[in-house]
């Protein structure tokens, strides 16, 4: 398969009056062509961070301080704002999280699918563009999408907003969608909907996408592949089955304890004991060692991230040779 | 914009009522004033009993308080505001003379704020905690803490007396021919560009004033609004949409513009509703100083008649704005 994203040792860090926040501190990973690869993790885990990064929509007091982003070869941080924005909403594209807080209020949905389509296309009229948003809606099963496209964000419901923003991420055949928890605002029986949607439209438009989720079960549903992330680095990736069958990680282990788990029988859910560490003093070597039942005096070393079996990667004493001295 | 249509005929009639409360209002208070009016239109203490009793017959005050708000209300809705006991004249005649100098003012004082205060709020939010921010952040403070008097002194010296640029007092010149009542606006209307330029003049040190002591606020609620819009959320989804130049900038400035209008209109509102102090330092013959004349003499129909004015210029401000709102805001349009 072919690669269309690669990501190389991104560090973004946050400057604050407390100190740096290493947000995300050495992620790489890569999308492949048709694919869905789903970021996992805790709030605060900077998966969030991560996937804004690709594009550089990192704000002040963030800094991306390294790493390297490569899209059809070229190194998207290297580039200057024009160049970045002829990129964003045309061959990447976001779907944010709350699509009340993304959806301009003073502006009709139509007009939201519309501009976005006329920023990426020299000479086009907003109106030739509106009817393209049509279209796209009529694409989405947005229900009488003539009369829909004129309505204003406060006269639809949440899923209905949802999938607006979900129209301008595909109004120009994105090569890549990054969805940011697309369905955590959502009430339980539209986000089925919504996944639904996003699998038939990356399919009708074969992007790749890549899912931000806290959310286990939205992992099983979508994703072929998926990166577990803990305290701005990735401890496990692996693809979907893999992980779910056989996870690595003390982490992960702990994460799918915590759901009920289809590949498993479980007779009660597990909670992860402890907190998230404190992004500004991280533990000193494996980040997770705190909260881990494992831990030994290897883990005040920092693990790094091996291949364990095939396409099955993990950052763990427990599974690294070197650590079973 | 048939919502448009149906919401500004509501709001119309929704104003009705206050309409009518105003009158009540001005009627009440002008009727629980201490002092005996007429005793002091017929002369004072000296007044013989039968001209003061003349006179109350004359105004109806010896009809029972309802029959006279009857008459009142009747009365105004007829074009007749009553006369002056003062100045002799009808008060509608008075108004017409004395409000397009107050108007004209509020005018030109209320572009100066808007063509003024806006960017500067703008430009502080863009340079946030730079030079220019705090450097506006002074303007602004002087602006709403000086007294308006002193500031129209210090105009005054500056540009009057020190400079010799402009003239100090006054409203210039009258066009020969009378439009509107504005000078400034008459002048071009008859096409005198010399007459135009010395109005132009007159009007100058007053509405800088005017729109000095206003310009801080407005200028601190564009840069907060601004602010808070750069940091939404959909101004965030709207970069990640690839949206860059005048197509992002459209969602900050409408979105920033809501807040404004309530602020913009308020000033307005308080410059038209006569801005006593400035009209008497820059002796400017609008409705604040008649007011004050009218007070000091227990004029009451003229009283009844400005306080009138004012409640209608502030329903009509009112008024404007909320369709503004409308116009702008999709969500105030149910």
């Amino acid at each position: 398969m072919k690669k269309i994203l690669e990501v190389k040792d991104l560090r973004v860090h946050f400057y604050t009056y407390n100190g740096t926040v290493k947000a995300v501190d050495g992620v790489s990973f890569e999308v492949y062509e048709g694919e869905v690869l789903c970021i996992v993790g805790e709030t605060g885990c900077g998966k969030s961070v991560t996937a804004r990064a690709i594009t550089k929509m990192i704000r002040s007091p963030g800094k991306i301080v390294g790493g390297r982003v490569l899209f059809n070869g070229i190194d998207i941080l290297e580039l200057d704002e024009d160049q970045l924005s002829s990129i964003r909403g045309k061959t990447i594209t976001y779907v944010y999280q709350d699509p009340s807080a993304a959806l301009d209020p003073l502006y009709t949905a139509g007009y939201h699918v519309a501009e976005t389509v006329t920023a990426h296309s020299v000479g086009m009229r907003i109106r030739e563009a509106l009817r393209r948003a049509v279209e796209i809606f009529h694409e989405i099963l947005i229900p009488d999408p003539e009369n829909r496209v004129k309505s204003y964000p406060h006269e639809l419901s949440g899923g209905m907003k949802q999938r607006v923003v979900i129209a301008t991420a595909v109004a120009n055949y994105p090569k890549l969608i990054i969805a940011d928890e697309p369905t955590t605002a959502l009430d339980v029986t539209i986000q089925a909907q919504i996944l639904d949607l996003l699998k038939e439209l990356k399919g009708r438009y074969g992007s790749s996408v890549v899912m931000i989720t806290h959310n286990l079960g939205v992992v099983a549903e979508m994703c072929d592949r998926v990166i577990v992330m803990y305290a701005g680095k990735i401890v496990e990736k692996a693809h979907t089955e893999r992980l779910f069958e056989n996870p690595l990680h003390p982490y992960t282990k702990g994460l799918l304890n915590a759901v009920p788990n289809p590949y498993r029988k479980t007779m009660r859910l597990e909670s992860i004991p402890g907190v998230v560490p404190d992004m500004i003093n991280v533990p000193e070597g494996c980040r997770f060692r705190p909260r881990c039942p494992f831990a030994t005096n290897a883990c005040l070393i920092e693990p790094e991230l091996i291949e364990a079996e095939k396409d099955h990667y993990v950052s763990c004493w427990l599974t690294s040779k070197v650590g079973q001295q | 914009m048939g919502d448009i249509k149906r919401y500004i005929v509501r709001r119309t009639l929704s104003f009705l009522p206050t309409i009518l409360g105003v009158l009540v209002l001005t009627f009440v208070i002008s009727h629980i004033i201490p002092a005996d009016p007429v005793r002091v239109w017929a002369g004072g203490y000296k007044a013989r009993p039968e001209i003061i009793e003349e006179i109350r017959r004359r105004y109806h005050l010896d009809k029972p308080l309802y029959e006279q708000l009857i008459l009142y209300l009747n009365d105004v809705f007829s074009g007749n505001w009553g006369v002056s006991p003062m100045s002799k004249r009808p008060v509608l005649v008075d108004i017409a003379e004395y409000f397009p100098a107050t108007l004209e003012l509020s005018i030109v004082s209320g572009l100066l704020l808007t063509i003024i205060g806006i960017p500067m709020g703008l430009i502080a939010a863009l340079k946030k905690d730079s030079f220019i921010d705090h450097a506006i952040r002074v303007v602004a403070l002087i602006g709403t803490s000086a007294p308006a008097f002193w500031l129209a002194i210090v105009l005054q010296w500056i540009f009057y007396y020190y400079l010799g640029l402009l003239p100090a007092t006054s409203r210039g010149t009258p066009p020969s021919i009378r439009y509107t009542g504005m000078y400034v606006l008459d002048s071009i209307l008859t096409g005198d560009v010399e007459l135009f330029i010395e109005n132009l003049k007159h009007i100058l040190l007053p509405s800088v004033t005017l729109a000095f002591t206003g310009l801080g606020i407005i200028a601190r609620v564009v840069r907060n609004t601004a602010l808070d819009v750069v940091s939404s959320e959909f101004i965030d989804f709207a970069k990640a949409r690839g949206l860059q130049g005048l197509q992002l900038y459209r969602h900050i400035l409408k979105n920033s513009l809501i807040p404004v209008i309530t602020v913009l209109a308020l000033e307005i509102g308080y410059i038209l509703s006569g801005a006593i102090v400035i009209e008497t330092v820059f002796s400017w013959p609008g409705i604040g100083l008649y007011a004050v004349n009218a007070i000091n003499s227990l004029d009451y129909p003229a009283i009844m008649g400005v306080t009138l004015l004012i409640g209608l210029i502030f329903i009509f401000i009112n008024f404007i704005t909320d369709i503004a709102y409308a116009v702008i805001d999709p969500r105030v349009r149910l």
